[in-house]
């Protein structure tokens, strides 16, 4: 069964994305990858571009998913962003306000900046990519 | 994983009715993360699982069995891993009117071979393409070119008393095992 | 040797092919033995479900009109040496551990329907090198049933292992109840037609396939009938066909499984599940089979007689048992955590 990654966005979206992306790692100099997931865990765009982001993809939407599952069971509302902490670094998902279906946007980052900023700088590229959402 | 908890792990490529058998099961309203599914041109099905489908039952002398449904497709592959270890067997259902049901069958077998070799495996085949039977043959002869003796039914997964079917089958085979076990030692 | 076979033989210049003709004679009154009259019933079968295989065409007629005449080893001589004198040839059916015999023209039950096929090519031959074969009349001649067991309950088994052996697919058999046609079977064995009341009633009257009776037939009607997968109705013959082991197994024998019958059509017992399961486990033999599943003799002899017929069972040991996955040992352990879970699940626990 091969795992397709089909684009199902329009290409200048995805383009675009990734152009954000590539901002986002540049300013953000702790930051390994960041990827741009359907809920259903495609990639739409990625920086840098690896085979590994294409499992990032896959493994942050069902994280996404899950997150949403036990706010649910927990009877909280709406989960926005989840937080893995390891010892040589962090992992953030945060859900992409005002898409539908949901997108997500993976950062894996190294320990030498906050959480909060990393929270921070994430979100505002969260809200720069749904803004450029296709009508 | 805590005594007491033991679980079930119901397998199988997307649109095969894994969350559907769990549904029919399970005591408690299933934990489902079903996404939209943005790949209509792989498969017409407007939702698809993404991590994992959960549910139990609750018996009363406190033991619980934990039903897990994973996710279809390759690309969330690492989940089967997670799932299927230490389950005290796998419900494999297949949706045999796909193009690619064998392809996938394979698959999925070589993969539960790797990573659940020794736990009893129950095959589904629902969505008949032929009124004869022939449509469970090429299942059964790629099992038997792998030298495995598994129940291979035609089920409907919609139906309870279908998937008590593979249920019930997979616990006579759990008894058969702990019957020869016990002679051994005996 | 398979139809397009025996059409091409013909076409390359072989011998043309002729009509023949064969008696079955059953055992004189008096010496009745219900093992010669399965032997003799089977080959009778075989005759049939052969159709259209064999260089010749082979008919049933009386023996004064036949080129082959069948006999029980043990028939009266006389009439046996008067049959050799007017040219007939001898077949004597012989059971296993007999000895001795006029010649090789023995049929040892059990027998395959591939050794009835080679003796017929065997004797064909044998009737081209004497006097030219004998015209044959227009009707062929009645069967001499009186001779042959009617209640014999091995009859169908014996006739759909004869089916799923030869793979006729030119033939279509119908089974009758009465004088009612209700079924009909492809001649491989693939398949079969029937009402949606037959299916019923196959599943819940044991009674039903042992009143069947199963001939050259016909394709089914158009209309009335759904094809179902034979392997359903080679399950309730084999099943239902009687208490005791069939002819063709040893009770000495164990068995086990190579594959499991689609109990998604079948939807057997609790207790059929509990024995194939272990039979799928390891190899037992009858009477294991009976006390590991707890049921009676008479049952675990039906699920092999079924399972045999589905050409699901094999003699011999189970493969090397694999290692045991390491498990959580549920509280309890784990043959009491199985009953309770089939509480709970509403499947029953037996006594």
């Amino acid at each position: 069964m091969p795992s397709t990654n089909v684009a199902f966005r329009p290409a200048e979206f995805a383009q675009a994305a990734g152009q954000h992306l590539e901002a986002f790692v540049a300013a953000n100099s702790d930051v390994a990858y960041a990827v741009l997931t359907t809920s259903d865990g495609f990639e739409v765009a990625a920086h840098p571009k690896k085979p590994l982001t294409q499992k990032l993809a896959a493994m942050s939407s069902s994280l996404q998913a899950l997150s949403e599952a036990i706010s649910r069971e927990a009877g909280l509302s709406n989960a926005r962003n989840l937080v893995i902490e390891a010892e040589s670094g962090t992992i953030v998902v945060l859900g992409l306000p005002g898409t539908a279906p949901r997108m997500s946007l993976a950062i894996v980052s190294g320990n030498s900046e906050t959480l909060g900023h990393l929270l921070w700088a994430a979100r505002n590229c969260c809200a720069a990519l749904a803004a450029l959402r296709p009508g | 994983m805590n005594a007491g908890e033991l679980k079930i792990v119901f397998a199988g490529p997307m649109g095969a009715g894994k969350t559907t058998a769990i549904r029919a099961l399970s005591d408690i309203e299933p934990v489902s993360t079903e996404v939209g599914n943005t790949d209509l041109a792989s498969h017409s099905k407007q939702l698809t699982t993404v991590a994992l489908d959960y549910g139990h039952l609750q018996l009363d002398d406190g033991n619980v069995v934990k039903l897990y449904g994973t996710p279809g497709q390759s690309r969330f592959a690492f989940m089967w891993d997670i799932l299927c270890a230490g389950a005290i067997g796998i419900v494999l259902l297949v949706d045999a009117s796909r193009d690619d049901a064998l392809d996938d069958f394979r698959a999925f077998v070589d993969t539960l071979r790797r990573i659940a070799r020794d736990q009893p495996l129950i095959v589904g085949v629902g969505r008949p393409t032929s009124a004869d039977g022939s449509h469970l043959a090429p299942f059964q002869a790629h099992l038997a070119s792998q030298g495995i003796v598994a129940p291979v039914f035609g089920v409907d997964a919609r139906e309870r008393a279908d998937v008590l079917l593979l249920v019930e089958t997979l616990l006579c085979v759990l008894e058969a095992r702990v019957e020869e076990k016990t002679r051994a030692v005996n | 040797m398979s139809r397009g076979q025996a059409q091409k033989a013909e076409a390359a210049g072989g011998v043309v092919a002729g009509q023949r003709r064969i008696a079955l004679v059953g055992a004189p009154s008096g010496a009745a033995d219900e093992r010669g009259e399965h032997a003799m019933r089977l080959l009778d079968t075989m005759l049939w479900v052969l159709k259209g295989t064999t260089r010749d065409a082979w008919s049933k007629a009386e023996p004064d009109d036949a080129d082959i005449i069948v006999i029980h080893r043990g028939d009266e001589p006389t009439r046996t040496a008067a049959w050799r004198s007017r040219g007939k040839l001898i077949v004597e059916i012989a059971r296993e551990g007999e000895t001795g015999g006029a010649d090789d023209n023995v049929l040892t039950y059990p027998f395959p329907a591939k050794r009835v096929l080679e003796l017929l090519e065997k004797l064909s031959g044998k009737l081209d090198d004497s006097s030219p074969a004998p015209a044959v009349s227009a009707a062929p001649a009645p069967v001499a049933r009186a001779t042959i067991s009617d209640t014999d309950r091995w009859a169908l088994p014996e006739a759909l292992r004869t089916v799923r052996s030869v793979r006729n697919d030119n033939l279509w058999l119908v089974a009758r109840d009465g004088a009612d046609p209700v079924l009909w079977l492809r001649g491989d064995g693939s398949a079969y037609f029937a009402t949606d009341a037959f299916v019923r009633t196959l599943h819940a009257d044991g009674s039903l396939t042992t009143r069947l009776e199963l001939r050259d037939g016909y394709p089914p009607p158009k209309t009335r009938v759904a094809e179902r997968p034979a392997g359903e109705f080679f399950w309730f013959a084999g099943f239902n066909a009687g208490d005791g082991l069939a002819p063709w197994l040893d009770s000495r024998q164990s068995f086990r499984i190579t594959a499991w019958p689609d109990f998604g059509v079948i939807r057997p017992d609790a207790a059929v599940l509990r024995a194939v399961a272990l039979l799928q486990v390891q190899s037992l033999d009858v009477g294991a089979l009976a006390a590991r599943a707890r049921v009676t003799h008479a049952v675990a002899a039906r699920i092999l007689n079924a399972l045999s017929l589905c050409e699901v069972l094999v003699a011999g040991e189970a493969r090397a048992s694999r290692g045991e996955a390491r498990l959580t040992e549920p509280r309890g352990g784990f043959s009491g955590f199985l009953r309770r879970l089939r509480t709970h699940l509403g499947l029953g626990v037996e006594a």
